[in-house]
């Protein structure tokens, strides 16, 4: 007699995007994986959530809410931009606190946190930072553009960029947990890819995709791929019940 | 009253999606419409001139809206604050 393993993934949203967008994984992620997507305050059906202060509330509040919807220990995050640097950092909380540590982080689309992006986000203009969007690939441009909501969503966005600006590593704490990093090949935040390596202990697999930050948008099928290989494969997803 | 504004909020998004009327109710999921996110906006402003209204900012957020009940309050919210119907 044979038991199905269960496998949780949770996925974290990127700046300025609601974690409905990764609505178009789930029919291609492998049935025996539970997918959670997780909203951050302020967002989606969050809307009515207080915003965080800074980064920190943000990777406590998704922590706890993580940690509470993990009923399997074969759970693993995913995040893609800022939504890596959360995915890493709250893997970090489940260490410290000594919790029983998801089976691996998929980190998309981010150098480590030793680089600091968007520094200076409140001095660029709207076009710039439209721009910007677009050289990125950003799928959904038009709506940064729209009379009616572009400043809304333009809010969204920069209010994403200065939550990470709240973010600080000062020195590289390593985890123990398996990771796994996606990146485009001219994605301008995924500089020196290599040095996540400076943060795990564990050798990371680290994949390669054309395009630039928002490769994901093309390369999803094949970043699901990897993952449901990485879940499934090597957890043999049955085991034998006595 | 409130059937009536139901009614006219489902025409208009058969009219933007150009499906018919008989696929959508209250409990369609939106995310089963195939909308994009620009597509929502103008759903939005269509809404906001037919009904006289306008809405906050956080109600543009395409992603806290799940189905199409939730844009009908929306609506029935924002038209109920602006003073009543149009008779």
């Amino acid at each position: 007699m044979y038991k199905t393993v269960k496998h949780q993934l949770f996925i974290l949203p990127f700046s300025g995007g609601s974690v409905k967008y990764y609505n178009k994984w789930l029919t291609h992620l492998n049935p025996s994986i539970q997918v959670e997507l997780i909203e951050m305050a302020g967002r989606g059906i969050r809307k009515s959530d207080v915003k965080y202060n800074n980064f920190d509330e943000a990777t406590l509040d998704l922590f706890k809410i993580i940690k509470n919807k993990v009923d399997t220990s074969n759970f693993y995050i995913f995040g893609h931009s800022l939504g890596a640097l959360l995915a890493y950092e709250i893997s970090l909380k489940f260490q410290t606190e000594q919790l029983d540590l998801p089976k691996a982080v998929y980190l998309s689309g981010r150098t480590s946190p030793f680089y600091r992006f968007h520094e200076n986000v409140e001095q660029l203009s709207s076009n710039e930072i439209i721009k910007e969007l677009q050289s990125l690939g950003v799928e959904d441009i038009d709506i940064y553009k729209h009379p009616r909501a572009g400043k809304y969503y333009l809010s969204l966005l920069c209010g994403d960029y200065n939550l990470t600006k709240t973010y600080c590593k000062q020195e590289p704490i390593l985890s123990k947990v398996n990771g796994h990093i996606f990146y485009g090949i001219t994605d301008p935040f995924a500089v020196d890819i290599n040095s996540w390596q400076d943060y795990f202990e564990n050798k990371l697999d680290i994949h390669c995709f054309l395009g630039s930050h928002f490769y994901i948008n093309n390369n999803f099928k094949e970043i699901i791929e990897i993952i449901n290989k990485n879940i499934v494969l090597s957890w043999k997803n049955k085991i034998y019940v006595k | 009253m409130n059937d009536e504004m139901e009614m006219q909020i489902i025409n208009i998004l058969k009219t933007k999606l150009d499906i018919n009327c008989e696929d959508l109710s209250k409990d369609t999921a939106l995310s089963d419409l195939n909308i994009e996110s620009l597509l929502f906006i103008e759903i939005i402003v269509t809404l906001e001139t037919e009904f006289k209204i306008e809405l906050d900012d956080s109600d543009l957020d395409f992603a806290s809206y799940e189905t199409i009940n939730d844009l009908i309050r929306v609506v029935l919210i924002h038209k109920d604050q602006s003073g009543g119907f149009n008779v």
